[in-house]
């Protein structure tokens, strides 16, 4: 986290890409944690599960796969919407972490409970079979020591134009790009009392080794700094092709044709927290008279009838929320390239409130502020 | 009860002359009382408006400004409490940041942000709301008519 002191060391452990597992057992074992979030590998996917015993974590655990079934931030707000006793160690990529934060501020998600680490990501793939490459412990790690900003194959749209590669936002951090997996992983915790009983934890881990690093840091910080340059200007070149191309009720209607407004996208949004949906009400329910006086007046009613209102208002709803995961889109049936209207609608309205969300868990949402002296009318 | 394919004939009407329509969430201790004035004021104003009360400018959702917008009226005014006046403390100052969220998402999308209109009238100025329908009546005549009243699939 910037500004307080941090304290990075290089973990290796004698098991190949072990260094992951070897530190959610040291944040098990020394007690800092109670539970741990695992993504556990089967055949085709991950499925996230709670683990309380560090011995069951095992090589099936794969802590930052490139694979996310769903925003990790939806998860961790069901296991601590009441809090239970003590912390749960979530290891989280960056929109993973910005959601958590978001969801801290609408109360969904109580963070004193949650331990997490950040960890470096360079896309991942959403729901449905994962391909075997992103499975693929060791090459997925050899592809984060690569470095570069090209998207991997079957990761989501989103993550082509996710400028941050690094999950800064977190105190404890893991850095993967651009550090080779011989010389193991970067963890970097805070200098304060659990950053040290962390580090010490992770030294007493049986083929575990913590060491002083030496150029890596820099390295690494060059390399994320590359990645979030280059993707960010591909996520500007998109808005602006975007905004030629779809910026408008015409052609936004275009592309919202195959919409049926199932709701998936609102189901899959980590930010989306309420139980019912405004539009799963009979708010919009009508009589037949009625639509076809809409038609009457239209020359035709489009059905179902709400799909461009529903959009603005999950625009206007959590639009200033948006963490850009694209998992939205990931999980829309009708294959709608709803990350762009969220990037870039979001992006002007979060302008005008000069607000960044995940970026400070202490910032207030916009919509629940104001100031006596600013917009119009005073 | 049937509900008659010509609800509106008063709108409908605006609509053949191509009068702008507009569609008014007043709240209720402050602008609707200031529109109530209006009235039994007998002040004039273009009956180009149709009021909806509600109890706070804070409680109008933005899912109730775009849905009149949407459906092709030409213009939305929110009335709240003046500055420190609202009954509820605050739901004016919100009510103005939601509105200017409205107004950026439609610019965004090609509609004038003119469209959607916020305004602090208290109880007292009938006189003002008054003004206030003149005015938004005749700057929604400029704009010319709501370009989404022909679109369909919107």
């Amino acid at each position: 986290m910037t500004g307080a002191a941090q304290q990075t060391r290089l973990v290796k452990t004698e098991q190949a890409c072990g260094e992951l597992r070897a530190i959610a057992r040291a944040a098990l074992r020394s007690g800092l944690v109670v539970g741990a979030l695992v993504p556990r590998r089967t055949s085709t996917t991950v499925i996230p599960a709670l683990v309380k015993d560090p011995d069951r974590i095992g090589d099936d655990a794969y802590f930052g796969a490139p694979i996310t079934p769903q925003n990790a931030a939806s998860l961790l707000s069901d296991v601590t919407f009441r809090p239970p006793k003590g912390r749960v160690l979530a290891v989280l990529r960056s929109c993973e972490h910005r959601a958590l934060i978001e969801l801290a501020k609408l109360k969904q998600v109580d963070l004193d409970s949650i331990l997490v680490i950040g960890i470096d990501c360079l896309g991942a793939a959403g729901p449905g079979p994962a391909p075997p490459h992103l499975l693929d412990e060791t090459a997925w790690r050899a592809r984060m020591a690569e470095g570069g900003a090209e998207a991997w194959e079957g990761v989501r749209r989103a993550c082509g134009i996710c400028a941050l590669p690094a999950a800064t936002t977190a105190a404890f951090t893991v850095g993967l790009i651009d550090v080779s997996p011989e010389s193991g992983v970067l963890l970097s915790v805070p200098d304060d009392e659990d950053g040290s009983r962390l580090l010490a934890a992770v030294a007493a881990e049986e083929g575990a080794s913590v060491s002083e690093p030496g150029g890596e840091v820099a390295a690494h910080a060059a390399a994320v700094a590359a990645v979030a340059e280059e993707r960010g200007q591909a996520k500007a070149r998109a808005i602006a092709a975007w905004r030629d191309d779809t910026g408008n009720f015409a052609a936004l209607s275009e592309a919202l044709a195959a919409c049926t407004q199932c709701l998936n996208c609102r189901r899959a949004c980590p930010i989306c927290y309420c139980r019912e949906c405004v539009f799963e009400t009979a708010l919009f329910e009508s009589t037949g008279d009625r639509y076809l006086s809409r038609a009457a007046r239209k020359g035709a009613v489009r059905l179902p009838a709400e799909v461009m209102l529903y959009q603005l208002t999950r625009l206007a709803h959590m639009g200033l929320s948006c963490v850009n995961c694209g998992m939205c889109e990931a999980y829309c049936p009708a294959g709608i390239e709803l990350t762009m209207l969220f990037a870039v609608m979001g992006q002007e309205a979060r302008a005008l409130f000069a607000y960044e969300p995940g970026r400070d868990a202490g910032e207030a949402l916009p919509l629940t502020v104001y100031r006596e002296d600013e917009l119009d009318p005073r | 009860m049937s509900l008659s394919t010509n609800p509106e004939p008063a709108m409908q009407q605006a609509e053949a002359a191509r009068e702008p329509r507009i569609i008014a969430f007043l709240c209720k201790w402050c602008t609707y009382t200031g529109a109530d004035l209006a009235g039994t004021s007998r002040l004039q104003y273009a009956p180009n408006v149709r009021i909806i009360l509600v109890m706070c400018s804070g409680a109008v959702d933005p899912l109730y400004v775009m849905k009149p917008l949407l459906e092709g009226v030409d213009g939305v005014l929110v009335g709240g409490c003046h500055a420190g006046d609202c009954h509820y403390v605050n739901g004016n100052y919100k009510a103005r940041r939601r509105i200017a969220l409205v107004r950026n998402y439609l610019e965004g999308l090609g509609l004038e942000q003119d469209r959607v209109w916020f305004r602090f009238i208290s109880a007292s100025e009938g006189r003002v709301f008054a003004d206030t329908i003149n005015e938004m009546t005749e700057s929604l005549r400029k704009l010319g008519p709501n370009p989404l009243a022909e679109e369909w699939t919107v």
